[in-house]
């Protein structure tokens, strides 16, 4: 995302999510400069590395205000190290297909008391990204409002142009070939490259599918 | 006969209608049983578990035989069976989260010493977690029970576990009693709900838990 893009969708989607606070939105927001403590927009130099503490209707209206990008959220914590390993190339799908409409989203499911550790790592890879923490932390509500499959981390789940659940990445004990960055990679470029209309046709996989039913019954 | 056939005919349809139209009744009462018993929250009494693919509350909890142990030693799960219960916990020595609930892990295996046979399994292939590795934080942690290492991992797909650490506690007859997280929050000063060991008491106390299932939280088992 360009920087005046940042600047303009930034304060957007915050003040969408101020204006939802009487729902029990919450959304904080963190930035590297100030070392974990509240900082205004605007503050200078160093990358603009933004954290925003959010919630799951916060989560949902945040992506209902991305229209025609295809998201990828990447669910990762401090505490996970294969997360931390996966992490850069969330970093690196981002720079490569931004311009053609990919939003690269991170969710870190860690404490408010993490908060500097997370920042601290964004800031490490450069993570010019949305920058998400789950207000439940890393505490169950977490697991099950984003319904991460089997609670296990790193977990992926991609939507297409239209906002849709398309595919969603997790480690499987049924599965004989787990899921590689490859496969996240490939589904990014079809998802990409999809035109209106396309939704319909494109097959899922369904063994790499962690849908329910009701995404496939929805397809049909 | 030709005369009559087209009225037999169409009593035997009305016949079948009927006996359909109840199939769909009945199916659609066991249906709507079956769904209500599967949304309840951490209470899969019937049908798919909420948050495991592979296995569900009252199955009967996949066997193992002979699965190296930092003792040195083989290990079956028979070899607990006169347990009145049984805590299978999938866990490894590198997640953080994993490393987290030792000390629980421990703390509850010497409370719960002759009542509940606790071991731990580990399916990782990272190096810092296989068989070597787990002898030393065995031995460095004083872990009273059986951690055991199985390279196939099939035992891990068996349990369906998913993350470290994902615990199972079996009945006194190798039943499925309750699976999944340890109690509801890493920091243990602010867990509000103990999942397993309230499970455990309730199963010690000839009852059934009140909470049979609950959302395991850590880092993935890498399968391979």
């Amino acid at each position: 995302m360009s920087r005046i893009g940042r600047a303009v969708f930034v304060p957007s989607a915050i003040a969408i999510c101020f204006a939802m606070s009487s729902c029990g939105d919450r959304v904080e927001k963190t930035s590297s400069n100030q070392g974990g403590k509240r900082a205004t927009r605007g503050d200078a130099a160093a990358p603009d590395i933004i954290l925003h503490s959010i919630d799951k209707p916060g989560f949902d209206a945040l992506l209902a205000h991305l229209p025609g990008k295809v998201i990828l959220v990447d669910f990762w914590a401090t505490w996970c190290p294969p997360c931390r390993e996966k992490f850069p190339h969330s970093v690196e799908l981002s720079r490569k297909f931004g311009p053609q409409g990919l939003e690269v989203i991170t969710l870190a499911c860690d404490d408010e008391k993490a908060t500097a550790d997370v920042l601290t790592f964004l800031r490490a890879h450069e993570a010019v990204l949305q920058n998400l923490r789950s207000a439940s932390g890393a505490g169950e509500k977490t697991f099950e409002d984003f319904e991460i499959d089997g609670g296990a981390l790193p977990h992926y789940k991609l939507y297409d142009r239209s906002g849709k659940l398309r595919r969603t990445f997790s480690t499987d004990p049924v599965a004989q070939v787990q899921f590689s960055l490859a496969d996240v990679d490939a589904a990014v470029i079809e998802l990409l490259a999809e035109k209106p209309g396309d939704a319909a046709t494109v097959a899922d996989e369904p063994d790499e599918d962690e849908h329910d039913e009701a995404e496939s019954r929805e397809r049909e | 006969m030709n005369a009559t056939w087209p009225i037999t005919r169409r009593l035997h349809e009305r016949q079948a209608q009927k006996k359909s139209a109840q199939e769909v009744c009945l199916v659609a009462i066991l249906s709507a049983f079956v769904l209500g018993a599967a949304l309840s929250p951490g209470n899969a009494q019937a049908g798919k578990a909420k948050f495991n693919k592979v296995l569900s509350i009252g199955d009967a909890a996949p066997d193992w035989t002979g699965l190296p142990g930092t003792d040195g030693k083989k290990h079956s799960l028979n070899d607990y069976r006169d347990a009145k219960a049984v805590v299978v916990v999938f866990t490894c020595n590198h997640c953080p989260v994993a490393k987290m609930y030792e000390e629980r892990l421990i703390d509850f295996a010497g409370r719960y010493e002759n009542k509940v046979q606790v071991v731990a399994i580990s399916v990782s292939h990272i190096p810092a977690d296989r068989l070597d590795k787990m002898k030393a934080r065995a031995a460095e942690k004083g872990f009273e029970f059986p951690y055991l290492y199985d390279e196939s991992q099939q035992i891990g797909r068996r349990y369906g576990a998913t993350a470290t650490p994902h615990f199972f506690l079996l009945d006194a007859e190798r039943r499925i009693a309750y699976m999944g997280a340890f109690d509801d929050n890493f920091d243990e000063m602010k867990v509000e709900k103990h999942y397993l060991i309230d499970a455990v008491d309730a199963l010690l106390a000839g009852k059934t838990p009140k909470v049979r299932e609950s959302l395991q939280r850590g880092c993935a088992i890498e399968y391979e």
